[in-house]
């Protein structure tokens, strides 16, 4: 049980990632790589202001929210001169910054050494030390990253988003400012994705920069396509089959000689067939 | 017809007469290992070093002991996900992980569960709380080795190349520390990030002020490629290093010269070990080994019922009262925060063999940090 509640508390934190990035990518047309920057500095945020400023995890997410806001409004100015496979590549390179700055700001990030002892949320005298009652936070914390989605989903904001998907300048046309939207939707995006580095800082209580490497957001992306561009459900359900499917492989029954091996043969094999059989994703509105 | 009943009984009871005759309480050893990806070579040589420790023991133990491997991959969230399994459903008593990154995931869920954890790491903080320890040769006793060589061969100034990496930076910081006071400048400090392989300016930047040692930490093959360029830029033989000469994939390109490393397991341990899988230890093979010996002499030697299972509690006791244990990395002793303290060693690299130059005994362990 304790292991399920383990894995239900990281498929809350990639969960949180996945709407985080669907926003960007499904509704707007964004192709960002940048999302593990956010997550990133998420995470640094609240280890740091916990563990050296002793500040509460609550008061340290939010000021990391802040600071990824802060983050996304330059970094969003700046791939707002990019376009498709240019934009892609520059956002790339944002989270190759902030990992790079991880590693080499080792006076306050400690470098790749990383932060230890990152102590778990309290409100008042209660602490979240159980597992179980860590999943009630970070579910609650996914429960509300998926309702502000559904929310700006449905809007007429989330409709403009979609229209900028499809052709900006008919957005332009109907006089709306695409770059506006897709600030708004860039700071939101990267909020939401620090809040998850936050949550994932605690529930380790420890972290360093390995995690926060440019092939995460591909771990992402896989998520969102395999569980379907522009649709909340289809990012929660890749993050399921991605997050639980190697651990299912785990009870597949292999000699240990061979069994982490044929255990990745299967993953990708079965991900080889998925996207064969639906390849928009499985609840899929929109292919990039 | 009638003799029917009589007989099944008899067969069962046959039959299933060895199950109930082995019946050992069961001492369940987890490992989270990288066994596919980029560091699946250093989970496989823990895998092996565990593996073969299990078949060298005695049959007259107390307990069964059995291991589970896992595969994390290096990665913190997969080494969260492994460690609940490990503990939540395969039930194991003990943890073993190998790097500071890995053991810092570990070592704050295996202190709230009460699991014990060996962690192969640099990071001192791997060992914090009553249920983790370290077998590994600590950064501060390396250096303390580098540090006394430096002083006897009359080497007075220094060039640090090394890889941005945990443990490598645990072993740069020490360095810094223990030279204040030391007649032994640092000329130049210079950081690289992993994935950069022309180490050229760095280089040009660290001969521009004419050390006489330079000291390169890297991994394989970035240790190669650097010691390469640097014999193209005309530094030949005064290189050294800790560690990463014994990491090469090339040892013969470090003919004669001289490292420091973790403390180097015996020869015999080597030959067996090659002879049995047809390849090399790797880094912390031999770790691995001693840990899973300390682990079940812990637990022989705590358990007072051969039908009941010691408490993790009693075998904590044990391993801390673990003095001058004859370990395959020499004598072994774990002092009170959970270090097991080994010896560092000077080697020098013969046709493309480590030799110590020095016997490790002769390297007193520095005390606990």
């Amino acid at each position: 049980m304790d292991y399920l509640i383990n894995l239900s508390i990281l498929f809350s934190i990639y969960g949180i990632l996945a709407i985080s990035l669907n926003l960007l990518i499904g509704y707007t047309g964004l192709v960002s790589l940048a999302q593990a920057a956010f997550y990133g500095i998420g995470a640094y945020a609240a280890a740091l202001l916990m563990t050296k400023a002793h500040m509460g995890f609550f008061p340290a997410m939010l000021c990391g929210m802040g600071l990824s806001a802060c983050a996304a409004l330059v970094i969003g100015m700046v791939l707002s001169k990019f376009r498709g496979d240019y934009y892609m590549i520059a956002s790339a390179g944002c989270t190759m910054i902030v990992y790079n700055v991880l590693m080499s700001w080792r006076e306050v990030t400690n470098g790749a050494i990383g932060i230890f002892g990152v102590p778990r949320p309290a409100i008042g005298d209660f602490v979240f030390t159980s597992n179980l009652a860590f999943l009630g936070l970070a579910a609650a914390f996914l429960v509300l990253v998926m309702l502000a989605a559904h929310l700006i989903a449905s809007s007429s904001f989330g409709r403009v988003l979609k229209t900028i998907r499809e052709d900006e300048d008919v957005a332009r046309i109907f006089g709306y400012r695409p770059l506006h939207y897709k600030m708004l939707i860039f700071v939101i995006s990267a909020m939401m994705a620090s809040m998850a580095g936050s949550l994932f800082a605690v529930y380790l209580m420890f972290i360093d920069p390995s995690t926060f490497k440019l092939v995460e957001n591909v771990f992402l992306l896989a998520i969102i396509i395999l569980g379907g561009l522009a649709d909340n459900r289809g990012a929660l359900l890749g993050t399921l089959i991605l997050i639980g499917l190697p651990e299912l492989l785990r009870f597949t029954g292999f000699p240990t000689e061979i069994a982490a091996q044929m255990q990745k043969v299967i993953y990708g094999l079965l991900l080889i067939v998925l996207m064969f059989l639906r390849p928009q994703g499985i609840l899929g509105k929109f292919r990039i | 017809m009638k003799q029917f009943p009589v007989i099944f009984v008899a067969a069962l009871a046959v039959l299933t007469f060895p199950a109930f005759a082995a019946d050992k309480p069961v001492v369940k050893i987890g490992v989270t290992a990288p066994l596919t990806g980029d560091n699946a070579h250093l989970g496989d040589g823990l895998k092996n070093g565990m593996s073969m420790a299990k078949e060298d023991l005695r049959a007259d133990t107390k307990y069964d002991y059995q291991l589970v491997f896992e595969d994390d991959g290096m990665e913190a969230k997969r080494t969260a996900a492994t460690t609940g399994k490990l503990i939540n459903v395969d039930k194991v008593d003990a943890i073993m992980s190998i790097s500071s990154g890995t053991g810092g995931v570990v070592s704050p869920i295996a202190e709230s569960s009460k699991v014990i954890h060996f962690g192969l790491a640099s990071a001192q903080s791997v060992a914090d709380g009553d249920y983790n320890f370290i077998h590994w040769t600590p950064p501060s006793e390396e250096v303390r080795t580098l540090v006394s060589t430096l002083e006897k061969k009359g080497i007075k100034t220094i060039a640090l190349l090394g890889l941005n990496q945990q443990g490598f930076m645990a072993i740069r910081d020490e360095i810094l520390k223990q030279i204040e006071g030391k007649n032994i400048k640092v000329t130049s400090d210079q950081i690289i990030n992993p994935g950069e392989k022309d180490f050229r300016t760095a280089i040009a930047k660290a001969k521009a002020d004419n050390p006489d040692l330079y000291v390169v930490t890297f991994f394989s093959p970035e240790i190669e490629i650097v010691t390469k360029q640097m014999r193209e830029a005309g530094i030949k033989d005064n290189i050294t290093s800790i560690e990463a000469f014994g990491l090469s994939s090339e040892p013969a390109l470090f003919n004669g010269m001289w490292y420091v490393d973790a403390a180097i397991a015996e020869s015999d341990f080597n030959e067996k070990f090659t002879a049995k899988y047809s390849k090399a230890p790797t880094f912390g093979t031999p770790n691995s080994y001693d840990v899973f010996n300390m682990l079940v002499n812990a637990y022989e030697a705590a358990g007072t019922d051969s039908n009941v299972k010691p408490s993790h509690e009693d075998v904590v006791k044990k391993l801390h009262e673990i003095k001058d244990y004859d370990g395959v990395l020499g004598s072994l002793t774990v002092d009170e925060k959970g270090v097991v303290l080994s010896p560092a060693a000077v080697i020098v690299m013969k046709d493309g063999k480590p030799v110590s130059e020095n016997a490790p005994e002769a390297v007193e362990p520095a005390a606990a940090q």
